[in-house]
């Protein structure tokens, strides 16, 4: 428990410093790496990246979190159960997919932007958050749903308070892949038009300026490993009880 | 009151309970009781409506279920399952709040229902703070059971409920359990695929059959007056003995004043007339003296008081 918190902290304050401190930074890599073609390029503040590549993560998540459960959820009002398998066969299959395939064809049907990447991404994420939902409803105790229905819980009760709660850590799981595949996804969008830490990284390899490069990496590998970090802190604490 | 009229289950043209019709009074505990697949849980099942009717009527103090809401009707009949299914992430506090919180009922009234359902099953006030996992198995079904009471629901419907746990903790919790419904008159239908245990607990035991209802009576009806050679076969050689087990020897003994000689062998005025069988086999006599608390000669019983206690089947059935 200590050494999870104290490993989480530890990154969050690496990212912090790296944030703040970056032009120090910069100085540093600078004068140890190839720095390539210096070709002028309109740089925008590495703050500012940070911040439009949390706000893509958090709206692709949150459409992601939403729809996924959704689907799930009304998964449960389906009587005949034959739905279950083609859900769960579509996101295996869906998966598969490479991100940037998912991106290169809604490009074509929405234009570069935000937008295209928002929903490519999203819709790459709905398929953890649906299967572990799907998964973690039915993994809850047979019995203990025979008794909340026999006790005269409603449908909407019944998911509220027993096949939710008890299915939080794995639906959590699910939620952790998929704010890992966006942070990464999201990166892949900056050459679709989006903003993010992607774009650096973009640029960087056009330039072959490998300072550029890891303006954007290391950032994004630091979330990643924070946001892995903190979700299992939270399954951990879930666990415990 | 629970009456069921020609009820009848069809799953897939397969017949899964055919015909049913009987009638459990109020205060009555009914053993419901078949081999396994005979439609016993179905039947009980179909009570609160977990399973929908084919053909038939239900009705429970004289109001058909099918009249009510699903969902309210389930809030008014108590139901204990045999996996217990108390929810893991509440305390059993929390569990026990489950129905009267369903029913609106204020917090205050709760509290207070729960700590006389913790004395009730026998359980310490300490163990509402607990988590399901905290609990023995006897322990969580007696959670169970006070879960199921709590409301205070008129019926009770028991599905197995004792059959998951060792044989020491069920007897205890069928001791606990007659305790109960000795004082809060329920009325009850409870499964089991034990003989022993619905005899024990039930004041009547229907016997199911590949769907059918074969008979639904008293234990001394069953015994003396069968209506198919399977319940005969069905109930078992040692039936009648079991039954002894019910009655106590302070109802049958004859008092000190007729009896002027006393045999050697006693039993105390508590025990049941099965142990005072036992008694008499194991000593080879047909009387024993009858002893009070203070291991005082108070009276005598014979065999043939419980020969006639097993015929006395015009007056109880």
């Amino acid at each position: 428990m200590r050494k999870k918190i104290i490993g989480l902290a530890t990154l969050i304050s690496l990212l912090v410093i790296f944030l703040w401190n970056y032009q120090g930074i910069e100085q540093v890599l600078q004068a140890w790496l190839p720095t390539g073609s210096s070709i002028f390029v309109q740089r925008t503040e590495l703050w500012t990246l940070f911040r439009e590549h949390v706000q893509l993560v958090s709206i692709t998540v949150g459409i992601a979190l939403s729809v996924g459960i959704a689907i799930a959820i009304s998964e449960e009002f389906d009587s005949t159960r034959q739905v279950r398998p083609l859900l769960q066969q579509l996101g295996t299959i869906f998966q598969s997919f490479p991100t940037v395939a998912i991106i290169a064809l809604i490009v074509p049907l929405l234009g570069y932007g935000n937008r295209a990447v928002i929903i490519g991404v999203a819709i790459y994420g709905i398929l953890p958050v649906m299967q572990n939902t799907l998964t973690g409803f039915e993994q809850v105790d047979p019995a203990v749903i025979d008794a909340a229905k026999g006790m005269g819980m409603n449908r909407w009760q019944q998911i509220w308070s027993v096949k939710f709660p008890l299915a939080l850590p794995i639906i959590l799981a699910g939620l952790r892949t998929a704010v890992i595949i966006s942070i990464s996804a999201v990166t892949i969008g900056a050459a679709a038009g989006s903003g993010g830490l992607g774009l650096p990284i973009i640029l960087g390899l056009r330039s072959q300026n490998l300072v550029l490069i890891l303006q954007g990496t290391i950032p994004i590998a630091l979330m990643a490993l924070i946001a892995d970090q903190a979700f299992r802190l939270w399954e951990w604490r879930l666990h415990q009880r | 009151m629970i009456t069921l009229k020609n009820v009848t289950k069809v799953y897939d043209s397969q017949h899964a309970v055919i015909d049913v019709s009987f009638q459990v009074e109020a205060g009555e505990l009914c053993t419901l009781i078949g081999p396994s697949g005979c439609g016993k849980s179905t039947l009980l099942r179909m009570l609160n409506r977990m399973i929908p009717t084919s053909e038939g009527e239900i009705a429970i103090n004289n109001q058909k279920i099918t009249d009510q809401d699903e969902v309210q009707l389930r809030r008014h009949i108590g139901y204990v399952i045999q996996n217990v299914g108390l929810f893991p992430h509440y305390t059993v506090e929390q569990n026990l709040a489950i129905v009267p919180k369903l029913l609106k009922k204020e917090r205050s009234w709760i509290q207070q229902r729960s700590q006389e359902m913790m004395n009730l099953v026998h359980l310490p006030q300490s163990y509402l703070k607990k988590y399901p996992h905290e609990l023995s198995g006897g322990q969580a079904q007696r959670v169970g059971v006070a879960r199921a009471l709590i409301a205070d629901p008129p019926v009770l419907l028991m599905d197995e409920p004792f059959s998951a746990v060792d044989p020491q903790t069920r007897w205890n919790l069928q001791e606990a359990f007659l305790e109960i419904q000795r004082e809060l008159k329920k009325t009850v239908i409870f499964v089991t695929h034990d003989i022993e245990e619905a005899l024990a607990l039930g004041d009547s035991i229907a016997i199911m059959k590949e769907g059918k209802l074969i008979q639904k009576a008293t234990p001394q009806t069953l015994l003396l007056q069968p209506e198919t050679p399977f319940v005969t076969e069905f109930i078992g050689y040692s039936f009648g003995v079991n039954l002894l087990a019910k009655f106590q020897v302070q109802d049958y003994y004859q008092p000190i004043a007729s009896s002027p000689q006393f045999e050697y062998v006693s039993i105390p005025l508590q025990a049941n007339l099965k142990q005072a069988l036992a008694q008499m086999i194991q000593w080879g006599v047909d009387t024993l003296t009858v002893i009070d608390t203070r291991r005082q000669p108070c009276g005598m019983i014979t065999f043939h008081q419980l020969q006639a206690v097993l015929q006395q089947v015009g007056e109880n059935g």
